[in-house]
């Protein structure tokens, strides 16, 4: 009975439901707690605009608006890569931001159409067990990835969205045929398959696989290294070299979108995007805001020229993974 | 049936009927719902790579059910008639498991693959799937038939050990058709758990049926999804009818059973059994546990590693969990009470098997489409209705009405007919009957349910990802995957231990009781 009684007054008191009033502005967050919890009181405190946040995995937060449709209670939609703002700008539920947002921010993190914007970037890169794989041995390229030398020694994560992110890329860079022979190519020489990217990182520095195939601050989150696991980039322009975007959008009728809109302004701004990039390891939108010490900055690296707008949708790289047996 | 044993009355069937409405039949109509809005198909070639995955899935299940059941039916013996040192403990260490979350034993095993075997080496596919939902689920049997043992009456078993009868006929004579029930539960649990899950499979790369599903939702094809899961669903109706016949006839037990002394363990068993129990709560608790501790140290070593609080956290796991469990019990009593005395309306506790065997998410979809459907036609605010946290409880129902029942229903089986025949001849009223009678008989069995689906509830992830966000709730679960998501180990690594230690006390509070 002690036990009964002690639990139900824990209940009691864990049930504080929150209650929010008519300028609450909620956010569906597929960003991560971890990543942005913080980051989302802070803006509450600072901009003074009542927040609620719901997290989840992006794309199933999409689901769930999709199917909400017009009784979504999303007023900011937060998500972990812009491809997923697709499905939701097909069917006319984002609003269009105001055109001042994008100053000062880099072209890719910028949408056209105004959508969404882009608040900060993951870099596409190889995880690389640093003892088992010297410098000289590593990867020149992407492609090099489907000779079985490497191949064999590979983890990659399909399920995962950045992967499809950049294999959506690659059919933009590629083309579709060369893309699918290329994961074929690599799927036959039998990579270890993971559901996401932080056991990878894991499975590097534990010496499972030599390399994996991920973004490059899980190595940083993880405080695995000291120089067990480091994260190697492609040749200058290389299609390895992808910036996966994360961003944020505003829902079309929502009748909160000045403070909506005030927290994605205060996300931009540049003290913002400096602490962000200082303790999230990320690559901040804003230009001219430096990078975290310990992460390579994208100039030297060099991007492979690619167009936002063929990040846009997953659908097709999706369908090709499912064709190859990846899915 | 035995005689003497009174049927249902008109109002507890009722209730059970609509019991099952709420649980089962709601979140249905609200996938229903969802398909009548944005009708989805399954194109032939979709159907047919589909089918490899299904088959999987099935084989997967019921390998898991067998080997769960014999697993757990035998942790449950060696606990319940065997006597050898450190018994009681390690009854309870293979227990543990419960606790933890499939996907994290299932990263923890391939890192003990790594550390006992070296990096080469690797299990995985099926067979590593089948081997971690073993663990997991084993321990569910334990509980669930160990309950049935402690019901047992002596005079049985010890009439027969006089008359020379040898182990195995004990066994097979006396105790199985006891027990029967129980690991018929038992086996159901454990598929039903292998069926819908995702973590463990995904983490071991064993593609079934469960990763079109996930895939299809995370393309915003809901209408897939549920197809898929209809798919799923279907295909485990066959067993869970036969399960249900399996069951066996009920047989009743004595009032205030006296357990047979516990035989002494010969050298040989007494090994086999503190191995079993060391493999399963050292594989499946002491290995993570361990990977756990490990995460922490190392983000202590780290100076700028940071641990969140876990204060919220915890006091919202403990408030669901114990309110979820409370809902789903006072659910499932009328419905276990309908299927165990009115053979005719068994086919209500298919029901509850069904709605267990299907995915978290999309049965926390269903729920969501039926609050959508009340809004739009009913006009109840969606926004209130979901933040109520009542859906999240009703959604906890669906998900653990199978696990509620299971242990409930057993203990119907067990009340002494003659004890209700008495309060019958002496003019007892029902009411009473069922206060001074029933309810203290029943209190073992409802203790286990409830700590059954409270610990259920305390590692669940997607019914409280969809259905708690909303309530503004936030898990020890949750929190374990979002911080390992995002590879913050440390973090991940303290709200894995306090969610490993809030199971141990509760399972301490319940096996307290005789």
């Amino acid at each position: 009975m002690r036990a009964i009684r002690l639990m139900l007054l824990l209940s009691l008191a864990a049930c504080t439901t929150l209650f929010s009033d008519e300028s609450t502005v909620t956010i569906y967050s597929g960003r991560g707690e971890a990543l942005v919890g913080e980051l989302l009181a802070r803006a509450s405190r600072e901009t003074g605009v009542p927040l609620r946040v719901q997290y989840g995995s992006t794309p199933e937060l999409v689901t769930r608006m999709v199917v909400e449709a017009d009784q979504t209670q999303a007023d900011l939609l937060f998500a972990q890569e812009i491809t997923h703002f697709q499905p939701l700008v097909r069917r006319g539920m984002l609003a269009r931001l105001p055109d001042d947002l994008s100053e000062g921010l880099d072209p890719r993190f910028i949408d056209q159409a105004h959508h969404w914007v882009g608040t900060s970037g993951r870099l596409r890169v190889l995880a690389v067990n640093a003892e088992s794989v010297p410098p000289d041995a590593r990867p020149r390229s992407l492609r090099d990835l489907a000779q079985p030398e490497y191949a064999s020694k590979l983890a990659w994560a399909p399920q995962n969205a950045a992967f499809q992110a950049h294999v959506s890329a690659l059919r933009a860079l590629w083309g579709h045929d060369e893309t699918a022979r290329w994961l074929r190519q690599v799927h036959a020489s039998g990579p270890r398959t993971f559901p996401k990217n932080a056991p990878i990182v894991q499975a590097v520095a534990d010496g499972v696989v030599q390399m994996g195939w991920v973004n490059h601050y899980y190595l940083h989150q993880s405080r695995i290294s000291n120089g067990a696991v480091v994260n190697h980039s492609f040749a200058e322009g290389d299609a390895g070299n992808v910036l996966l975007v994360a961003g944020i959008a505003v829902r079309e009728g929502s009748p909160r979108v000045e403070g909506a809109t005030r927290i994605v302004r205060w996300l931009l701004s540049e003290a913002v995007q400096e602490s962000v990039a200082q303790s999230s390891w990320e690559y901040p939108a804003r230009l001219g805001v430096p990078t975290h010490p310990d992460v390579a900055p994208l100039d030297p690296i060099g991007l492979a020229d690619l167009d936002p707008d063929h990040l846009s949708d997953l659908a097709p790289a999706r369908a090709m993974l499912r064709e190859l047996g990846l899915l | 049936m035995s005689i003497g044993v009174r049927p249902p009355s008109a109002r507890t069937v009722a209730l059970a009927f609509v019991a099952v409405g709420v649980v089962v039949v709601w979140p249905a109509l609200g996938l229903g719902y969802g398909l009548f809005r944005a009708p989805a198909a399954l194109t032939s070639a979709e159907l047919w790579s589909a089918l490899p995955l299904l088959r999987d899935s099935l084989l997967l299940s019921v390998a898991v059910a067998v080997s769960a059941t014999l697993l757990g039916g035998w942790l449950a013996w060696i606990a319940e008639r065997l006597r050898y040192p450190g018994r009681s403990a390690l009854a309870l260490f293979a227990l543990l498991p419960l606790a933890t979350p499939s996907y994290l034993l299932a990263a923890t095993f391939e890192r003990a693959q790594v550390m006992l075997l070296g990096p080469s080496y690797s299990l995985r596919g099926l067979v590593a799937a089948w081997l971690v939902l073993t663990l997991v689920t084993a321990p569910v049997v334990q509980l669930v038939v160990a309950s049935a043992l402690q019901r047992s009456s002596a005079n049985e078993e010890e009439a027969a050990r006089s008359l020379g009868a040898s182990r195995v006929a004990l066994l097979r004579s006396v105790v199985l058709p006891r027990v029967q029930a129980g690991m018929v539960f038992g086996f159901v649990l454990s598929f039903v758990y292998a069926l819908s899950d995702f973590g463990a499979v995904a983490v071991l790369d064993a593609p079934v049926l469960t990763f079109r599903l996930y895939q299809a939702v995370a393309s915003h094809q809901l209408g897939q999804a549920t197809l898929y899961g209809l798919l799923l669903s279907i295909a485990a109706v066959p067993l869970l009818l036969l399960a249900g016949r399996l069951r066996g006839k009920a047989r009743a037990g004595v009032a205030n059973p006296r357990a047979p002394a516990r035989l002494p363990a010969g050298t040989v068993e007494a090994g086999l059994a503190v191995g079993t129990q060391l493999m399963v709560g050292g594989l499946g608790t002491l290995l993570p546990l361990v990977e756990l501790a490990r995460w922490v140290a190392r983000g202590l070593t780290q100076p700028d590693a940071t641990f969140a609080s876990l204060g919220i956290p915890a006091l919202h796991t403990v408030g669901a969990s114990f309110f979820g469990a409370v809902l789903t019990l006072l659910l499932a009593l009328p419905v276990t009470w309908v299927a165990a005395r009115a053979p005719r309306l068994s086919g209500i506790r298919q029901a509850g098997w069904i709605a267990s065997a299907l995915p978290g998410p999309l049965l926390a979809f269903g729920w969501l489409l039926c609050a959508l459907w009340a809004g739009t036609y009913l006009g109840l605010p969606y926004g209130v209705v979901m933040s109520s946290g009542l859906l999240l409880l009703l959604g906890y129902a669906t998900r653990f009405l199978a696990e509620a029942a299971a242990p409930l229903e057993a203990g119907i089986l067990h009340l002494d007919p003659r004890q209700e025949a008495a309060a019958r001849s002496l003019g007892a009223p029902r009411s009473r009957w069922l206060l001074r009678v029933v309810a203290p008989a029943l209190t073992p069995a409802t203790g286990g349910a409830f700590v059954l689906v409270f610990i259920a509830i305390l590692k669940e992830l997607p019914v409280t990802l969809l259905l708690g966000g909303p309530a503004g709730l936030s898990t020890l679960a949750f929190r374990v995957f979002d911080r390992y998501n995002e590879a913050m180990f440390h973090d991940a690594g303290l709200a894995g231990l306090i969610l490993l230690a809030t199971t141990l006390t509760a399972l301490l509070f319940t096996l307290e009781r005789p």
